[in-house]
């Protein structure tokens, strides 16, 4: 909600979010598949975490020694 | 002949004693960031208990208008992404884990339930917001519930019941939940790893 004084809105603006939100959502739809592209975002993100996750070494971790 | 003070000491020392509830080491397979998921879903989870009793205190006309309550409203809000977000992931690893597994099936199934009970709790919450938004949800909600024969005691339109649910009695309810969840995994220790099958080459000779 951008009101009051310039300085204001100037500084409302320069915390704004880095997508402008004020547009209609944008969606992906395949047939019966329907979805917004934040929701495909966070999912994304959320697939990208896990798989990190999984695959690196906890800070700390010693790696284990196998027998040669 | 003891008392029931005394029953339930004994009953919480027999199945959970103190350096099982509070231990000081964990297992070696537990060095990965995989078992910090669950962790950082109760993490979200103080957050947004200490940030929402802050919202409940000040009121909409605080979190609409003030720029200190802009700021609790979207501490709130991403909260409950993140809750979510580190809920789902610690979801996943618990699945890929099997983690019923070695009688762990309540473990598992408080955890589902947790997750069940979180969802009207978040639910409700996008009811309480007093704008557009919420309007529209509760409008469009209202059709699905009662579609589910819930309507009559369950109303979106109803704020005052839909505020009553989000910040008392679904908050306490995902809390015990989620704190039996935990007395759960501290009684019966964290899930190992799947072992190896025989000729499988990254099974140690």
């Amino acid at each position: 909600m951008a009101t009051g004084a310039p300085s204001t809105v100037r500084r409302q603006e320069s915390m704004g979010a880095l997508v402008n939100l004020n547009n209609s959502p944008y969606y992906v739809h395949l047939d019966f598949f329907r979805m917004s592209v934040a929701n495909l975002v966070v999912i994304g993100l959320m697939l990208v975490v896990f798989a990190l996750a999984v695959s690196l070494r906890a800070p700390g971790a010693k790696r284990s020694r196998r027998p040669k | 002949m003891s008392s029931w003070t005394v029953k339930i000491r004994e009953f919480g020392m027999r199945t959970l004693p103190p350096e099982q509830l509070l231990p000081d080491s964990q297992p070696a397979y537990m060095t990965s960031a995989v078992y910090l998921f669950g962790a950082l879903t109760i993490g979200a989870l103080v957050v947004l208990l200490l940030s929402g009793t802050i919202l409940a205190l000040k009121g909409p006309s605080w979190w609409h208008v003030q720029s200190l309550g802009h700021f609790f409203n979207s501490v709130h809000l991403w909260a409950v992404e993140l809750f979510f977000f580190f809920m789902v992931c610690h979801l996943w690893g618990k699945y890929w884990m099997a983690a019923w597994r070695g009688g762990r099936a309540r473990v598992w199934m408080s955890g589902v339930v947790c997750f069940l009970v979180a969802i009207p709790c978040a639910f409700t919450g996008y009811l309480s917001q007093q704008n557009f938004d919420s309007q529209w949800i509760a409008t469009q909600g209202k059709d699905g519930l009662n579609s589910l024969g819930v309507g009559a005691f369950f109303n979106p339109l109803n704020f005052g019941q839909m505020y009553s649910y989000h910040v008392f009695l679904l908050p306490l309810a995902v809390v015990t939940l989620v704190g039996g969840h935990i007395l759960l995994v501290r009684r019966h220790g964290i899930v190992p790893p799947i072992p190896l099958s025989e000729g499988d080459p990254a099974r140690p000779a």
